[in-house]
C-alpha cells in the first residue's frame, strides 16, 4: 500500500496542484490564521458579503478567522516587487450557503500581482485549465469579461440599482427578465451568449458595440487565441452568465467545472479594481480551487475494513504484533480483532 | 367551547374515532364535503381539519385549545404547548436509512436528506458527526438513490417504502406516536374541560 493511498481525493488533488504551481515558478505563500476583524470591516465591500467568523483574543482584541486569502496576499506584497507570483494552500472560514453554518474550506490557488500583461493573464488562465485536468474527470473552463458587461450596462443606460438587478438576471441567464428592463439592445443580445469560445466570440463580434465594449471583447478574443494555439480550444467556452463582483473584478473572469460536481471548482479573474481600492497601482490576476467541492467526487468507500482481517482469538499479543508486521511487509492493510465480529476483510487470517 | 385541531388524513380520522368513542362526537363531520369547521354546541366542541404539520401552530397560538400532533412534529418544531397524553396511534419511528450495503465514510461530512433538519442535527451532534443537511419536503427516499445524499432521516412505519426503493434502516432514532397537545393559556382557563376530555380519551385508549 502506497502512503499516498491514505490521502483523500481532495488531498491528493491538492498535492498535484501545488506541485504544478511550484513547477511553474510560483512561490509558496503562507498566511497567518487570524487577522484583526477591523481590517475586514475596513475592506468590507471587497469580500463575499457573508458574515466573518470572529473570536476575542486573550488580549481583548476582536479577531477574525480569515474568509479569504487574496486580501492577505495583496496586503503582504513588498513595495519594490515588480511581479509577485505566489501559490497557497489554506483553510478559510466562510458560510458558503446563505443563512447556513460556517465551514472550514480548504483552498489552493495562485495570485499574480504587479506588472501583469497579456502573457501573465494567459499563464494564469492556462494554469487554471491545467489544474482542472489534474483533478480529473471531464472538465471545461468558462470565460467572460466583466469590463465587457460593465461597458454594455453603461451603454444601456443602467443606473446603480439597475446594474445590480441586471447582473443578477444575467447570472441566472434570465434574458426575458433583462429584456423587460432594457428592451432589445446590445446588452440583452450579449447576455445570453454562451457556448464554444470560437462561436460565442463570433456572435459577440456581430453586435453593435461601443468603444469600451469592443476593447474588452478584443481582449477576450486575444486570450482565447492563445488558449487555442496552446491546445485548449475544446476545453474553453465563453459564457456571459459568469458574473463576478464588479467592484473587485474588472476584466477577464473564469470559472472551471468538472462534470458531476454541481458547483464551480475553480474561480478567478483579473482584479485590478481591488488594487485601486487599496490605493495601489499595477494589476492582479488569480484563481482559487475549491477543494471542499471535490469531496463528493471522493469515489466509493472501501468495501472492507482492511485487506486482511486478522483474528487473534487467544494468541499471544507479541505473536499477533509480529504477524501483523509480516502481513504489512507484504504491502497489505491489516485489522487485528479478537473475533472479527462486525468486521470484514478481503481475506481472513486466523491465528 | 373547546376548539380542537384535527390533522387531515387517516390519522385524523382515527383521532376523531377516539374522540367520538370518548363522547365528543360531532355528526356533521361524518357528512364529508369540503367544510373545514364542525361544531357540536351541546357537547361544547368545535373541530377543524388542518394540515398535520400545522396542528401544533394552531394550538401554540391559541387558535385551537387542543390538538393532535405526532411526536415528530413536536420534536422538530418544539412548539410551546402542553403535551397531555400519548394517544397510542400513528405509531412509527424516526430512523436513519440508506442504500443496501452502504458504508459510512467518516473522512467526509455525512450528507443527510430529511424533512426534519432539527431532529437530524440533534441526533448527529450527539455523535459529533459532521453533517451536511439537505432539507427536502417529500419523497425523501429518492435522495440516496440519486446520489443527492448518503442517508435519509425519515419516518418509518412498516419499512415497505424503503424496501421497495432498495433502502434499509441503518439506525433507529426515536419511537413516534400521536400526542394530545393543549394551548398553555387555554389550559389554565379551561383546565376542567380539557382534563375531562383527556380522562375520557385515556379510558378509550386504555392508557
Amino acid at each position: 500500500m502506497n502512503e499516498l493511498d491514505t490521502l483523500r481525493f481532495d488531498e491528493a488533488a491538492a498535492l498535484r496542484l501545488r506541485s504544478l504551481y511550484r513547477c511553474c515558478g510560483y512561490s509558496p505563500y503562507k498566511m497567518s490564521n487570524f487577522e484583526e476583524y477591523d481590517l475586514y470591516m475596513r475592506n468590507r465591500d471587497f469580500l463575499v458579503s457573508s458574515p466573518v467568523l470572529t473570536f476575542t483574543d486573550t488580549d481583548g482584541r476582536l479577531m477574525a478567522l480569515k474568509p479569504d486569502v487574496t486580501l492577505s496576499v495583496l496586503r503582504s506584497s513588498a513595495p519594490g516587487e515588480r511581479l509577485r507570483k505566489v501559490y497557497y494552500y489554506e483553510s478559510v472560514y466562510r458560510a458558503p450557503r446563505a443563512g447556513g453554518p460556517f465551514r472550514e474550506i480548504m483552498q489552493t490557488g495562485v495570485e499574480l500581482i504587479g506588472e501583469t500583461g497579456l502573457y501573465e493573464t494567459a499563464e494564469c488562465v492556462s494554469l487554471a485549465v491545467e489544474s482542472l485536468s489534474l483533478i480529473g474527470g471531464e472538465y471545461l473552463l468558462d470565460l467572460s469579461h466583466m469590463g465587457l458587461l460593465d461597458a454594455l450596462l453603461g451603454d444601456a443606460g443602467a443606473d446603480e440599482a439597475g446594474r445590480r438587478t441586471a447582473l443578477s438576471l444575467i447570472a441566472a441567464r434570465n434574458i426575458h427578465g433583462l429584456r423587460e428592463l432594457f428592451g432589445d439592445c446590445a446588452l440583452t443580445a450579449a447576455a445570453g451568449i454562451c457556448g464554444g469560445a470560437e462561436e460565442a466570440l463570433a456572435r459577440l463580434g456581430e453586435l453593435r458595440l461601443g468603444e469600451r465594449a469592443a476593447g474588452a471583447l478584443s481582449e477576450l478574443r486575444e486570450l482565447y487565441n492563445i488558449m487555442k494555439e496552446t491546445g485548449y480550444a475544446d476545453r474553453v467556452r465563453v459564457d456571459m452568465s459568469t458574473v463576478c463582483d464588479l467592484s473587485y473584478y474588472n476584466g477577464i473572469v473564469f470559472q472551471g467545472f468538472i462534470e458531476g460536481l454541481p458547483e464551480a471548482v475553480v474561480s478567478g479573474g483579473r482584479y485590478d479594481s481591488a488594487l485601486r481600492k487599496l490605493g495601489r497601482g499595477g494589476g492582479a490576476i488569480g484563481f482559487a480551487v475549491y477543494l471542499d467541492r471535490l469531496a463528493t467526487f471522493a469515489g466509493k468507500c472501501a468495501d472492507d475494513d482492511a485487506d486482511v482481517l486478522l483474528i487473534y482469538g487467544d494468541a499471544r499479543p507479541a505473536d499477533v504484533l509480529l504477524r501483523m508486521r509480516s502481513l504489512r511487509a507484504e504491502g497489505k492493510t491489516v485489522r487485528a480483532s479478537r473475533d472479527g465480529a462486525g468486521l470484514s476483510g478481503k481475506e481472513t487470517v486466523r491465528m | 367551547m373547546l376548539n380542537i385541531a384535527l390533522p387531515k388524513g387517516r390519522l385524523g380520522e382515527k383521532v376523531y374515532e377516539l374522540l367520538e368513542g370518548a363522547g365528543y362526537a360531532c355528526p356533521e363531520l361524518r357528512e364529508g364535503g369540503r367544510k373545514l369547521i364542525f361544531e357540536n354546541a351541546e357537547r361544547g366542541v368545535r373541530y377543524f381539519w388542518v394540515k398535520p404539520s400545522d396542528a401544533a401552530i394552531y394550538v401554540e397560538r391559541g387558535a385551537a385549545d387542543i390538538g393532535v400532533a405526532g411526536l415528530d412534529i413536536l420534536m422538530e418544531y418544539s412548539p410551546e404547548v402542553y403535551e397531555l397524553c400519548d394517544l397510542g396511534i400513528g405509531v412509527c419511528r424516526m430512523a436513519v436509512a440508506a442504500k443496501h450495503g452502504w458504508r459510512d465514510d467518516t473522512a467526509r461530512p455525512l450528507r443527510v436528506a430529511t424533512k426534519f433538519p432539527a431532529i437530524a442535527r440533534r441526533h448527529y451532534a450527539s455523535r459529533c458527526r459532521e453533517i451536511d443537511i439537505i432539507h427536502l419536503n417529500g419523497s425523501i427516499e429518492l435522495a440516496p438513490i440519486l446520489g443527492l445524499s448518503d442517508v435519509i432521516v425519515d419516518i418509518v412505519e412498516t419499512g415497505t417504502t424503503l424496501r421497495e426503493n432498495g433502502l434499509t434502516v441503518v439506525e433507529d432514532i426515536l419511537p413516534i406516536s400521536s400526542r394530545l397537545i393543549a394551548n398553555k393559556v387555554s389550559y389554565k382557563f379551561r383546565q376542567d374541560a380539557i382534563e375531562a376530555l383527556c380522562r375520557a380519551i385515556r379510558e378509550v385508549t386504555g392508557k
